[in-house]
């Protein structure tokens, strides 16, 4: 009988063959000539840049929009869209000289009124735009003459011009918005080097090179964004050359992609300042001492050793990370003191055994749950009971952002505080100043200290760069004395490029920037 | 025939209906803000509210419930809260993707799968069949999420025979269909070497060797069709789990299907996708099933309904 079977073994390796062997592998590469596949960690959530709340869309939003001002590689403050600017009345009236000889995609021209028309609908209520509030000085705009627009604040703003690079305030065509009313967010018009092509959500964003750009003209034609949420695979993409450049890159994997030698490996330190916020309407963290000891028990740099692989730095020198606009090193603090601790607990009158409940929101942040598990492990040591509870991120900051009734359920609570305009004052105010306790905003350990308050205020008012520098000083070193944070680390922003792409680099808000590449083969 | 579609139709609205309603409680009471997620950390309290009036959400759960019921009535299935599209044009496509890959990776499990049971049930205990049945083991209790990483590094990172994700055409279906697929495989071999091997048994199976049929013909013709009843009904419940599986392997290769879909708006709250797609989901499982049933009737004859 078996000898009987025998064809129908063949019949089995030939259908096995066929059901696989049918699709016949077919790779195409993807890209090629100048065209470039970007892997990202999400797709894009919004196109229209003043309703857009996370990276990845701004990230995609910046090829194709532009601002007055905006960042260069090294993350400095230049002109964009404006070609330059001067303030009166006391930093109260600004006055843009606008950029002659600027297109949009659409063949519009962009002047003044182009400019007064999105102000317009930025500062409208009824849009419900994400710039309201980050324009809340601003009082409106006027067209002065084609290229000269006058803008009145309410009040000095020293950190108008950060805000206005801060990746919402970026000029759609009048023409498309007029067209396009609320749909505009498919159909971005910017002036940007790129243009938009298509956008098949979950699969592929594309733009390509826009021949009437004002600046130099890309090399690229193309760049596809593709979104890829496993880390995993976005890397293997990346080794298999289905994409070019992918970021971001898993800490785990960097090792063996520096030794293909077909990648680069970039790295930033990030703006993210990872911490664990110490509520402060507990008891036992409303004592300074209890809040220090806490800062004393955790070993910083063992973390970053052990966990990050050495991919991070510690928060040992200020709140934020190096690359805030603002950032001061205002001294060398908490270095790692189990003994210090448990002194500061017993003088607190801490008894061992405290229980603290410990927030995590579990895969929000690099490495996060190893970290909370790690810091738990600190905390044990010095006498403490904690019970670490590990949200998914919506249900996270859902609960967090709530108003406490009466008081948040938390004693611990993790966050990273990264902003897009990269300025020291809504990079501290969001999270420290005592009027934006939540709901309002992120102070999630309810810290109040008028020196911080006052120093911000004063930091805000003035348009003199070194008196904000000084003003914020003051409020990072009072931060960091009264530690209403665990400071923990700035994980670095990794990204992986192919080998012929040139002029690529990643950047600290979080993303990688292909625009201004170049292929060489 | 007729009154078995029928019957089971007019079932399906009230499953829908239910289906509908409990996705609507569960996401309303599972915490989470969307205008929150939506907006990013730097949203006042003055955005949130207007951007919750945008989306209705500030109205009383149960007009909110009566205006979504009402809307897709009149086939209005709502916009993204995220991306601001119409659902529908998010849902549709996305649907498609996952339709397509669960039917190739069924027709890869079942093709193959029978054929290795049929092969090892006729050369019971051979090499081959032992082979083939620790192969269907590993299939059944390899986790997707895994089998998937091995194929990519495999085929598209050492081999660079497949795409290592994302979508385009016919390669790139090939290793998510086969990840999708390698358990309903390891299934659908098992039942039928167990099935045929019973079959085979059987007594008319041996009057018809005793009358000198040819035994090509016996397991092609008498055998395989009554060995067949018993795979039919589990690849239908397949089918479900294949949908399920799905969410794993579209995340694993990046691929633009509903699962990634659906997983990625609960994250991020956004009601009208999830409502949208798990209704839809639900409304093609049924279809599925009652095709099943209909396929199972042609193939036994004593199945009356």
């Amino acid at each position: 009988m078996n000898r009987r079977f025998r064809s129908l073994g063949w019949i089995y390796v030939v259908a096995l063959l066929l059901s696989v062997g049918a699709f016949v592998p077919m790779v195409s590469a993807q890209s090629g000539g100048s065209a470039v596949v970007l892997a990202t960690q999400a797709d894009a959530a919004r196109l229209d840049p003043a309703a857009t709340g996370d990276v990845p869309s701004m990230m995609i939003q910046s090829v194709m929009f532009e601002g007055l001002v905006g960042w260069d590689k090294d993350q400095k403050l230049v002109p964009q869209l404006a070609e330059s600017w001067t303030l009166s009345d006391g930093g109260k009236v600004v006055t843009w000289k606008l950029r002659h000889g600027v297109k949009f995609h659409d063949g519009e021209e962009f002047d003044a009124q182009a400019a007064k028309v999105n102000f317009d609908r930025w500062l409208d209520k009824a849009n419900g735009l994400l710039t309201l509030s980050q324009f809340a000085t601003v009082d409106g705009v006027e067209v002065v003459d084609k290229y000269t627009l006058k803008m009145t604040l309410k009040e000095p703003n020293g950190a108008l011009l950060q805000t206005l690079a801060g990746r919402r305030a970026m000029f759609n065509s009048p023409k498309a918005l007029a067209k396009w009313g609320k749909d505009i967010n498919l159909h971005p018009t910017g002036t940007g080097p790129f243009e938009f092509v298509e956008w098949v959500p979950k699969d592929r964003l594309t733009v390509k090179r826009f021949d009437g750009y004002w600046g130099t003209k890309p090399a690229l034609e193309k760049i596809t964004f593709k979104p890829v949420p496993e880390p995993a695979s976005r890397v293997a993409m990346l080794e298999a050359g289905d994409a070019d450049a992918a970021a971001p890159i898993p800490i785990q994997d960097v090792g063996r992609l520096r030794g293909n030698p077909k990648l680069n490996v970039m790295m930033v330190d990030s703006l993210d300042n990872l911490h664990f916020a110490l509520n402060m309407q507990k008891d036992v963290f409303k004592d300074v001492r209890v809040r220090q000891a806490v800062n004393y028990a955790v070993d910083k740099d063992s973390i970053v050793k052990n966990i990050y692989n050495g991919l991070a730095v510690p928060l040992t020198k200020s709140p934020v990370s190096p690359f805030l606009w603002g950032y001061s090193a205002v001294g060398d603090f908490y270095k790692y003191d189990p003994a210090k601790a448990k002194e500061l607990l017993k003088a607190a009158g801490v008894k061992p055994g405290t229980k603290l409940v410990m927030w995590i929101p579990d895969g929000r942040y690099v490495q996060d749950r190893q970290v909370g598990e790690a810091v738990a492990g600190y905390l044990r040591d010095v006498g403490f009971d904690i019970q670490i509870v590990k949200m998914e991120w919506a249900t996270y900051i859902g609960r967090v952002g709530q108003k406490p009734d009466p008081v948040a359920p938390y004693d611990l609570a993790m966050l990273a505080w990264s902003v897009g305009t990269q300025d020291a004052d809504w990079g501290l105010a969001g999270t420290f100043l005592s009027t934006n306790w939540p709901p309002r905003a992120y102070n999630l350990a309810f810290y109040k200290s008028e020196v911080v308050d006052n120093a911000l205020a004063a930091g805000r008012q003035t348009t003199d760069s070194a008196k904000r520098i000084e003003a914020y000083k003051v409020a990072q070193k009072q931060i960091m004395e009264d530690a209403p944070w665990l400071f923990l680390v700035a994980p670095k922003f990794i990204g992986a490029f192919k080998k012929e792409l040139q002029n690529v680099y990643v950047i600290p808000f979080g993303g990688a920037v292909v625009k201004d590449a170049a292929i060489k083969r | 025939m007729g009154r078995l579609i029928g019957r089971r139709l007019l079932f399906l609205l009230p499953v829908l209906f239910g289906i509908l309603l409990a996705v609507f409680v569960t996401m309303r009471i599972v915490p989470g803000d969307p205008a929150r997620l939506v907006a990013g950390p730097d949203a006042g309290p003055e955005e949130l509210a207007t951007i919750r009036q945008q989306f209705g959400l500030d109205r009383p759960l149960h007009v909110q419930f009566e205006r979504y019921v009402l809307d897709i009535l009149r086939g209005e299935f709502g916009r993204s809260l995220k991306t601001q599209r119409p659902v529908l044009d998010e849902i549709v496509p996305r649907l498609g993707n996952t339709a397509l890959l669960a039917v190739l990776s069924t027709l890869f499990a079942v093709i193959v799968g029978l054929l290795a049971g049929i092969v090892a049930a006729a050369r019971r205990n051979s090499a081959f069949d032992h082979a083939t049945m620790v192969v269907a083991m590993l299939g059944v209790s390899t986790p997707s999420f895994y089998l998937g990483i091995v194929l990519i590094v495999v085929f598209a990172v050492m081999l660079r025979l497949f795409p290592a994700g994302g979508s385009g055409g016919l390669a790139h279906l090939v290793l998510p269909a086969v990840t999708l697929g390698a358990s309903t495989l390891g299934i659908v071999a098992r039942m039928t070497r167990a099935s045929m091997i019973d079959v085979l048994d059987e007594d008319y199976i041996r009057t018809a060797r005793a009358k000198g049929v040819r035994e090509r013909l016996i397991v092609a013709r008498h055998a395989l069709r009554n060995a067949l009843l018993p795979v039919i009904a589990v690849v239908a419940l397949q089918f479900g789990f294949v949908l399920a599986g799905s969410v794993l392997v579209e995340t694993v290769f990046s691929f633009p299907g509903i699962g990634w879909l659906i997983v990625e708006s609960i994250s991020m709250r956004d009601f009208p996708v999830v409502q949208g797609s798990i209704l839809l989901v639900t409304f093609v499982s049924v279809v599925v099933n009652l095709a099943a049933d209909i396929l199972y009737g042609y193939a036994d004859p004593r199945v009356k309904y």
